[in-house]
C-alpha cells in the first residue's frame, strides 16, 4: 500500500474526483483514508476509472464509519453500478468503469450544496469560534514584558497566525456558501474547488500545518529543558487521545451527550495525567532550581555586586529571557534573610516598546484591596553618567486630589535602550548612594561589555 | 430540495412520489422514474437517498417492509395530498399557459 499525504476540503470534492482518477490511471486504487489527510492506494491495473465522492447529508459527524445511514447510502450506489472504494466519515467514495449510461451519484445540484454546506457549516462555526477565541487571549495576554519573552512571543505568534488561518479559511467557505446560493437563485451551476485551485490551496495549507508543526516542536524546547520534556510528553498525550477519539468514532461511533463526556472526561485525565508528570519531573531533580547560579556572570546585578559575602541562600526566583525585541532578566534573592536584592531589568531597542514597558512598571497591580485613586510616581533623584535615577513612589490619593499616603516603592534607573526597576535591603557596608552607583555603572551605555 | 418545505416538488421529487404509489423498493424507484418520465428524468443514488430520507422524515412515504440494508416504501396519504395538490398546480399552470400562448389572455 503506498500513502500519500492531502489536504481536502469539502469544497474540494471535484479535486479529490480528479485526483483519484490521475491515480488510477497511474494503477494506484484509493483504498484507505486515515486522519482525514493520509490516502491509501493499493497497486492495480492502470485502469479509465472513474470516481465520485459523495456527502451524506444526514449523517453525524460522530457517527461509526459503517454506520446505518452511509451503509443504506452505499447500497444505493452500488445498485446503481457504482463501487464503493472507502469512507471517511461522511465522505463516501466510489469508482466505476467509464460507461455509458453511467448515472452520476448526485443529480440534485441544490441537494449536494446542502448536504455540503450542512456539514461544512460545522467546521465553520468551530473554527471561526477557536479563531475568535485564540486571538482574545493572544492579544489578553501578550504584554509589553511577554515581547521580551521568547516562548511567550512565539506562542502569541503561533496562535495568531492559527487564528487568522482558520477565519480566512472560514470566510473562504462562507463566500462559496453566499455564491452558492446566488447560483441556485439565477440558475447557474454551483462552483466547486477544481484540481487547479486545490493545488494551490492544497500545498499552501499542508505547507501552513508542517510550518505550525515545526513552530510547535520548537516553542517545546524554547527556555527550560524541563519545560521542554513537560511540553513534549503533553503534546504526545494529546496526539494519543486524539487519535483515540477518531478510532472510536470510526468504529463505533457517539451521540453528542456521549461525545461530551468522552471529550470532557479525556480533557480531565490529560490534566490529572500532566499533573501526576509535573510532579514526577520536579521529584526527578529534572525542575529544581540546582542548576541555576544566582551568582552567574549572565546576571545584570548580583548580591556579590554589593559586597555581600556568599551565604546560604533562603529563597530565589530568578528568570532570564529574551526575543527579537531585546532581552529581560528578573532577579530576586533573599540571603539569609539579611540581604535581599531584587530588580527587573529590561533591554531594547525599540522606543515604543521601552515607553510601553516603563508605563507597565508605572501601572499599579489591581486588586480588591486597592484604592481606586492609587498611582505609582517617579520622582527623579540624579544622574549618573547617562543614567538617570528616580525614586518610584506608591500614592494614594482621595477623590479631590489630595494625598493620603505615599511610601517609596522602587528605584528606577534608565538610560538608552535600558531600563532596571531596583529594590534592595539588608546591612550592607555600601552606603545608598555607592550601591546604587553600581547598578547606574552596570546599564551605562557608556560601560564597555555591559547589559544581557 | 423542495423550495420552501416541499411547497412546490421539484421533477425529482414529484415522479419519486408518483413512483411509490406502489409499493417500491428504493433501488427501483430509479428505474421506474426513468420509465415514467420516459428516460427524461434520471435519478442518481445519492441524491434519490438524500430525498427518501427527507420524504420519511416528513411522513411523506413510509417505510413497508426492510430485508437486510433493502428497504420498501410507499407513499403515505400525507403524500398523496401533496401529490394531488402539485398536479392540481402544475394543471392550472398549464392552462394558464395555454391560454396565454392561444392570446386568450392578456
Amino acid at each position: 500500500m503506498k500513502w500519500c499525504l492531502r489536504e481536502f476540503k469539502l469544497l474540494e470534492l471535484p479535486a479529490m474526483e480528479t485526483w483519484f482518477q490521475k491515480m488510477a490511471a497511474k494503477g494506484w486504487l484509493i483504498q484507505r483514508i486515515h486522519g482525514g489527510n493520509f490516502f491509501g492506494f493499493e497497486k492495480m491495473e492502470p485502469s479509465e476509472l472513474v470516481f465520485s465522492v459523495g456527502v451524506i447529508g444526514n449523517m453525524s459527524v460522530l457517527s461509526a464509519e459503517n454506520c446505518e445511514e452511509s451503509l443504506s447510502y452505499r447500497e444505493y450506489c452500488e445498485q446503481a453500478g457504482w463501487t464503493f472504494a472507502c469512507s471517511n466519515r461522511v465522505i463516501q467514495i466510489f469508482y466505476a468503469q467509464k460507461a455509458d449510461g453511467l448515472l452520476p451519484i448526485e443529480t440534485d445540484e441544490q441537494l449536494k450544496f446542502e448536504a455540503v454546506w450542512k456539514q461544512i457549516r460545522k467546521a465553520v462555526i468551530g473554527q471561526s469560534l477557536l479563531g475568535v477565541l485564540w486571538l482574545f487571549l493572544a492579544f489578553r495576554f501578550l504584554d509589553a514584558e511577554s515581547l521580551l519573552r521568547s516562548s511567550v512571543l512565539f506562542s502569541s505568534m503561533l496562535l495568531i497566525s492559527c487564528s487568522l488561518i482558520f477565519l480566512l479559511d472560514s470566510i473562504r467557505i462562507l463566500c462559496w456558501y453566499w455564491k452558492g446560493k446566488w447560483a441556485l437563485k439565477t440558475g447557474h451551476g454551483i462552483r466547486y474547488c477544481g484540481w487547479k485551485k486545490h493545488a494551490i490551496y492544497g500545498t499552501l495549507w499542508l505547507g501552513i500545518e508542517f510550518l505550525i508543526i515545526i513552530l510547535c516542536l520548537g516553542y517545546m524546547f524554547t527556555g527550560s529543558l524541563r519545560n521542554g520534556i513537560y511540553r513534549l510528553i503533553y503534546f504526545v498525550l494529546y496526539l494519543l487521545f486524539l487519535l483515540l477519539l477518531q478510532w472510536l468514532i470510526r468504529k463505533r461511533g457517539f451521540s453528542k451527550l456521549g461525545y461530551s463526556v468522552l471529550v470532557t472526561g479525556g480533557a480531565i485525565a490529560l490534566v490529572i495525567v500532566m499533573m501526576v508528570v509535573w510532579d514526577t519531573l520536579t521529584l526527578s531533580g529534572i525542575s529544581n532550581k540546582s542548576g541555576i547560579e544566582i551568582r552567574d556572570e549572565s546576571w545584570l546585578l548580583t548580591l556579590e555586586d554589593f559586597e555581600v559575602p556568599e551565604g546560604p541562600v533562603g529563597d530565589a526566583i530568578l528568570e532570564q529571557d529574551s526575543s527579537i525585541f531585546g532581552s529581560r532578566q528578573e532577579y530576586h534573592v533573599w540571603q539569609e534573610k539579611t540581604y535581599s536584592l531584587d530588580y527587573k531589568y529590561y533591554e531594547t531597542e525599540a522606543e515604543w516598546l521601552m515607553e510601553r514597558l516603563k508605563g507597565e512598571l508605572l501601572t499599579p497591580y489591581k486588586s480588591q484591596y486597592d484604592e481606586i485613586h492609587r498611582e505609582f510616581i517617579l520622582k527623579p533623584q540624579e544622574t549618573y553618567e547617562d543614567v538617570k535615577i528616580s525614586c518610584m513612589y506608591d500614592r494614594y490619593t482621595d477623590e479631590e486630589g489630595r494625598v493620603l499616603e505615599e511610601h517609596f516603592w522602587s528605584y528606577i534607573l534608565e538610560t538608552s535602550g535600558r531600563l532596571l526597576q531596583l529594590n534592595f535591603s539588608g546591612s550592607y557596608e555600601l552606603t545608598e548612594e555607592e550601591l546604587l552607583y553600581r547598578a547606574a555603572e552596570r546599564i551605562s551605555v557608556k560601560e564597555k561589555g555591559m547589559g544581557i | 430540495m423542495p423550495r420552501e418545505q416541499f411547497q412546490n416538488l421539484t421533477e425529482p421529487m414529484y415522479y419519486i412520489l408518483l413512483a411509490l404509489l406502489d409499493t417500491c423498493c428504493g433501488v427501483d424507484v430509479m428505474e421506474m422514474v426513468k420509465q415514467l418520465s420516459g428516460g427524461r428524468v434520471h435519478i442518481g443514488p445519492g441524491t434519490l437517498y438524500t430525498l427518501l430520507a427527507r420524504f420519511e422524515q416528513e411522513g411523506i412515504i413510509s417505510e413497508t417492509k426492510s430485508e437486510g440494508r433493502k428497504r420498501w416504501y410507499r407513499i403515505t396519504r400525507k403524500g398523496t395530498e401533496l401529490l394531488r395538490e402539485e398536479q392540481e398546480r402544475l394543471k392550472i399552470q398549464l392552462a394558464d399557459g395555454e391560454r396565454r400562448m392561444e392570446g386568450r389572455i392578456l
